[in-house]
């Protein structure tokens, strides 16, 4: 499976200089390896959710308990987490480092994946919800960094989308 | 279902649990009946009242407990929020924080929109539901006394917890603040966390 190990390993060691110790994630293809890499390491408790969403109330939790996390959710995870977002997230104020696997772009071939590609960035907008590309890995480590500053400042979700260039390796 | 389980009040449940626990646990109300009777019976800063995002209560809980594995974390929470996360039960039976206890009210209709029935009702055991995703420490507890005795025993005992109470329709006699930012400083507050 050409997941690429390397830009994982790059996103979950920003991840950790980035002090987060909860993850939530619900599995989708590009995500595997950095899901194992939060199971693997004893500093990072791993949640795994059975539907996204949980994901806010969980970083809603940990927020509150003074502890940082991240979500780990593909972008179709995102369209089923959107009422916690707007709802808890948005209502009290709640930072989230949102790190969402954007399929449906360019060189997508899954058709199922398409309709949800080409919904993520209108309702992120639509949201108010500050996203950046991540699709370069010499980037990775200051945006994953420069992302959260900005959920600990605004006291909002963030979103870092995961593109294929730097998820996929063919 | 054939138990025939004797309906319980919520507030007086409510007052029971403020009755046995610790002041330093964490309490996390769902929207609506849960949270007005958490604030009749005993409003305090360790309690989060929430707001608007239907389901979300269970997860708050977790991600409490888990950050504070130190800290007893109690979430009230109605049965059709519970209903309409179920997946969150999986979620805490497979992560099984011990310090968290899970109080489900269930008057088997949702109760603020009129008493429309739903699934408990009838044909839908959440006790069975817990159970069956690996809560082992589920109860239905028959009256009053016995819910006060489980109570205490679950924050006393490792859990998961799950206990299920079976509650009249009384309504709720007050209301909880209703500002979302003031209620989150002062939990945090109450965690002991320099609030954002």
């Amino acid at each position: 499976m050409p997941v690429s190990v390397t830009s994982s390993q790059l996103i979950f060691d920003a991840l950790k200089a980035c002090d987060v110790r909860i993850v939530s994630a619900l599995p989708e293809t590009w995500l595997v390896h950095l899901i194992r890499m939060a199971e693997d390491d004893p500093e990072v408790t791993l949640v795994r959710l059975a539907k996204e969403e949980e994901g806010v109330g969980i970083s809603a939790g940990a927020h509150l308990a003074g502890v940082k996390s991240a979500m780990l959710m593909q972008n179709h995870g995102f369209l089923a987490s959107i009422n916690g977002i707007v709802s808890l997230a948005h209502l009290y104020k709640i930072p989230l480092l949102m790190l969402i696997s954007y399929r449906g772009e360019f060189g997508e071939r899954d058709p199922w994946q398409t309709q949800g590609g080409g919904a993520t960035v209108p309702l992120l907008d639509a949201l108010g919800i500050p996203w950046e590309r991540l699709d370069n890995p010499d980037h990775v480590a200051s945006k994953i960094r420069k992302a959260q500053t900005l959920a600990d400042s605004a006291l909002k979700p963030v979103a870092l989308l995961l593109c294929r260039d730097l998820m996929w390796e063919e | 279902m054939s138990t025939f389980f004797p309906r319980m009040n919520r507030l007086e449940l409510t007052r029971a649990i403020m009755g046995v626990i610790d002041d330093d646990v964490l309490l996390v109300a769902g929207i609506g009946n849960a949270g007005f009777d958490l604030f009749t019976a005993g409003d305090r800063p360790g309690n989060f009242y929430m707001l608007g995002s239907m389901g979300m209560a269970i997860p708050i809980a977790l991600g409490l407990a888990l950050a504070q594995p130190e800290r007893t974390v109690l979430v009230m929470e109605g049965e059709g929020s519970v209903l309409m996360n179920m997946g969150g039960l999986a979620t805490v039976g497979r992560e099984a924080p011990p310090n968290l206890t899970i109080v489900i009210w269930d008057n088997a209709q949702w109760q603020l929109t009129g008493g429309q029935p739903l699934a408990t009702e009838s044909t839908c055991d959440l006790a069975a539901v817990a159970s069956a995703c690996g809560i082992s420490e589920t109860t239905t507890p028959a009256d009053a006394p016995a819910f006060t005795s489980t109570v205490r025993r679950a924050i006393d005992s490792p859990g998961p917890h799950v206990i299920l109470a079976k509650i009249d329709a009384s309504p709720a006699a007050g209301r909880h603040h209703d500002d979302p930012v003031f209620l989150k400083h002062r939990f945090m507050q109450a965690v002991g966390i320099v609030p954002d």
